[in-house]
């Protein structure tokens, strides 16, 4: 191998401090015919952060994800992987990414050491012991044939596949499927170990729960559109939250109602109900003017904030 | 019946059966084209021939080109390509749904098993009627436009009988698949009982003592009255009908009385012979170990089975083929003198009465090509769109690799299965040429093969073009295969008429079979248009695959 190979497949693009975007995707837009499946996606994910990307079934996850791969071709618009387009330098960026399908399927008649031994001949330089070491990790035995795998057991190959050659960049479709919660529970700590790397991980999936575990910011995508790009934690925040108070005395749902992110009052003698959104020094401010005995702040229910995005509007 | 399930049933066989009809309408244009006015060697030629000779392909009498053409169609093509096209509707109705683990579904709706047998088989029967239908009037048309004079034939007649020998197949499988639930079995004994049939339909009449099992066969109610010069035998008819009813309604009554199976994608009886032992280690050995240091390694050894079943069989009828011309070899010395040159031309002037041309008519002029191809275009197919079909193309390509790479390893996984074969039929040949002191000479046997091996090597790079192109593995082998009986045709019935005998040279088979390689050595200049061919195939390729989005 030259050396210009060698360095293609075993120098990570990304250095110390390097802020380039890990993956930008501008008005990329893909048809099928008269089915628009991306629509103008204009995005940025950040080196050593783990994007969740969200979507019901058929919003476009997948199809973005082909796309910015080269499997696809994009009708108009572009993508650019650690800071090289991703077409023109499809073959190069393979050496620096990652990817599990979703639906992965394998070949049946190999073993997962086989497998596994196939794609790492194909790529070259990837170092045996580290995908042993991820085998312990997702507890996956090599040793039987794909065909006699339940569908966890061949995701676990799969994923040991994405991780095999440290990439800079992992792109994974719908990860979890199969797996169960412990070996879910070890997966996300390999996330976070590559975040902690300055590692990207670009992670689609519909479970709200992993992705509000592991990422940092999460897009969200319906009918190919982009809906809302944003930080987990600022999602909540602008989230509709609710306070219960409880008075000594009945109190008038109007000295609530002209506060400024009140949505909805529900009064009940002594007992008040408040729906509001941003900061609650108003609404506690007006709360202590009265004989205020109890209180309880019910967290933001993220389901509800994705579902609100999911619907149809 | 179900209006959905027969409509359906219709879709999915609709581009075979077109496929198979145009075929039928192109032997028929090519052959009248070839033989156009050749109407009295013809006359002559057939005249002197032997009764068995006829008999197989139904005809009584020979008067001229049309008579022998329509004839082909009517008696050999059209029901063949019919039955087959039956017996893969027939298999597929209950046994292949089976498989694919549908049926569940389907009878999980509110409707009956009789009810979707009803339907599946009423889909067949309007399917192979229309298919008929328009072979007989495309031929026809065909006849009377080259001038034939049809007015002593009775074609529609002769449809009448190919639709009912047709569906007698397709009820056979139809019936084998509902009482075993398994389509190979289905489509495999139908098969057979076709062939059997039809050749013992052909052949027992000839020996007075054995005639009267020909009956037996259902072959014989087919076409032994000759409905194409004599119209429809109402006997004959009505024995095929009463058998097709009798399989229909056994066919009802074996999906009644059976459990269903669940599917199992690779097929029913490859794991029943893994449920045993030694069969889970023939196999195993058979398939041997994936070697999966490249990816054409990998492909190669994926068909290893399919390789290994058809480079025996290769071999065996190889060997076997040279001591059977010892005590053959007066009967073809003078059967090669009492044929005329107009049908030498069509067996490629091979002098039938010497070792080698009795080699390349048994292996090389049919058997080999016919091997040859059909793996081909099963590896070809499957090496770009059976990987999209099955999914893993995704994670090939997310690898550091080139499309153009993949096409290129594919290619050579085809090449290296193509001489597998290659090198075990000269061997047999080989083999079977010294066991029989025929003392053919091993550069003319190693040339020989060579050629078939280029042969197979172009219609394999066909299939991985049209694979490449759709993704579609179905389309690769359907597309392949109709090539290669067009081009098989085309070059057989070009060369009987010298004036147009030049567009022979269109087809590969020219290039195979030109000059009688075995008797007379390679021809290089042969070898190497092949050759180019196979290289100009997989140029085109690579466009094709590279521009398309992967299938998902």
């Amino acid at each position: 191998m030259d050396v210009a190979g060698f360095l293609d497949q075993n120098v990570s693009l990304i250095t110390a401090g390097d802020m380039t975007p890990a993956l930008i995707t501008e008005r990329l837009t893909k048809h099928y015919g008269e089915t628009r499946a991306l629509v103008d996606l204009d995005l940025e994910v950040e080196p050593g952060e783990v994007f969740g990307f969200l979507g019901p079934n058929g919003a476009g996850k997948t199809t973005m994800i082909r796309t910015v791969l080269d499997l696809i071709y994009p009708t108009s618009g572009t993508a650019t992987l650690l800071g090289k387009d991703s077409h023109e330098f499809a073959v190069e960026l393979r050496n620096h990414i990652g990817y599990l399908p979703g639906d992965l399927e394998l070949y049946p008649t190999l073993t997962g050491r086989e497998t596994l031994r196939y794609f790492a001949n194909l790529r070259g330089g990837v170092d045996w012991s580290y995908i042993e070491q991820l085998a312990d990790r997702l507890d996956s035995d090599l040793t039987k044939k794909v065909r006699d795998l339940s569908s966890g057991n061949k995701q676990k190959v799969g994923l040991i596949q994405a991780f095999m050659n440290k990439p800079d960049l992992l792109i994974l479709d719908e990860p979890s499927t199969g797996l169960d919660p412990l070996v879910q529970q070890e997966f996300q700590a390999m996330l976070r170990e590559i975040a902690a790397e300055g590692r990207t991980v670009f992670l689609s999936s519909h479970t709200l729960s992993e992705v509000e575990r592991v990422a940092d910011r999460v897009g969200i995508i319906r009918h190919g559109l982009l809906v809302v790009v944003e930080s987990v934690e600022n999602l909540k925040t602008k989230a509709i939250r609710r306070l219960d108070m409880e008075f000594g005395a009945p109190v008038p749902a109007s000295i609530f109602d002209s506060i400024d992110g009140v949505r909805s009052v529900e009064a009940d003698t002594t007992r008040v109900s408040v729906s509001y959104e941003g900061a609650m020094k108003d609404l506690l401010h007006a709360a202590m003017g009265h004989d205020l005995i109890n209180l309880e702040s019910v967290e933001a229910d993220l389901e509800e904030i994705f579902l609100t995005y999911y619907r149809d509007t | 019946m179900l209006a959905n399930v027969f409509t359906k049933s219709l879709r999915d066989r609709q581009i075979a059966t077109l496929v198979g009809v145009l075929g039928v309408i192109s032997v028929a244009i090519l052959g009248l084209w070839a033989y156009a006015d050749l109407d009295d060697q013809i006359a002559e030629l057939y005249g002197g021939l032997p009764e068995g000779f006829l008999a197989l392909i139904g005809l009584e009498v020979i008067t001229d080109a049309g008579t022998l053409i329509l004839g082909e169609i009517a008696n050999l093509m059209a029901p063949m390509v019919l039955a087959g096209l039956a017996i893969s509707m027939g298999s597929a109705a209950v046994a292949g749904e089976e498989r694919k683990g549908t049926l569940g579904i389907l009878l999980g709706n509110p409707r009956s098993r009789t009810s979707v047998l009803i339907s599946k088989a009423a889909a067949m029967i309007v399917l192979i009627t229309i298919g008929a239908a328009v072979a007989g009037v495309g031929s026809g048309l065909t006849a009377a436009a080259f001038g034939t004079d049809s007015s002593g034939m009775h074609l529609p007649a002769a449809m009448v009988h190919v639709i009912a020998i047709a569906l007698f197949f397709g009820f056979l499988a139809l019936f084998l698949g509902a009482w075993t639930g398994n389509s190979s079995i289905a489509s495999g004994v139908s098969v057979g009982v076709l062939l059997i049939s039809f050749l013992a339909a052909g052949l027992l009449p000839l020996i007075e003592s054995l005639a009267d099992i020909a009956k037996v066969f259902p072959w014989y109610y087919f076409n032994s009255s000759g409905p194409l010069q004599n119209g429809i035998d109402w006997g004959h008819l009505g024995v095929l009908f009463a058998a097709i009813a009798v399989l229909g309604a056994g066919a009802t009554i074996g999906i009644r009385r059976r459990d269903l199976k669940v599917g199992s994608p690779s097929g029913e009886l490859v794991n029943r012979i893994r449920e045993h032992p030694m069969g889970e280690k023939i196999l195993t050995r058979l398939a041997g170990t994936t070697n999966v240091s490249s990816i054409a390694l990998k492909s190669s050894t994926d068909h290893r089975t399919l390789t290994t079943i058809a480079a025996i069989v290769m071999l065996y009828t190889a060997l076997a083929v040279g001591p059977m011309y010892n005590s053959l070899s007066d009967i073809l010395v003078d059967f090669s003198n009492a044929i005329p040159d107009g049908l030498k031309a069509m067996i490629g002037f091979v002098d039938m009465g010497s070792p080698e041309g009795w080699y390349t008519v048994e292996v090389f002029s049919i058997m080999l090509p016919a091997t040859f191809i059909a793996v081909a275009a099963a590896v070809g197919a499957r090496a770009l769109a059976g990987e999209e079909e099955n999914r893993t193309m995704d994670l090939l390509l997310a690898n550091p690799i080139k499309r153009s790479r993949v096409v290129f390893e594919k290619a050579l996984a085809l090449a290296i299965v193509l001489f597998a074969l290659g090198f075990a039929t000269g061997m047999g040949v080989w083999l079977g040429s010294v066991l029989g002191g025929l003392g053919i000479s091993v550069t003319r046997i190693a040339g020989a093969t060579a050629l078939g091996v280029l042969l197979g090597i172009f219609f394999g790079y066909l299939a991985l073009a049209v694979s490449g192109a759709t993704g579609n593995r179905r389309t690769a082998v359907l597309a392949t295969a109709a090539a290669g009986f067009i081009a098989y045709f085309a070059n057989a019935f070009i060369q009987v008429n010298e004036s147009i005998a030049g567009w022979a040279r269109l087809s590969p088979f020219y290039y195979y079979s030109q000059g009688d390689p075995l008797a007379n050595g390679i021809n290089w200049g042969n070898a190497a248009i092949l050759a180019v061919a196979c290289v100009a195939v997989l140029a085109a390729t690579i466009p094709l695959f590279q521009q398309r989005d992967i299938r998902n």
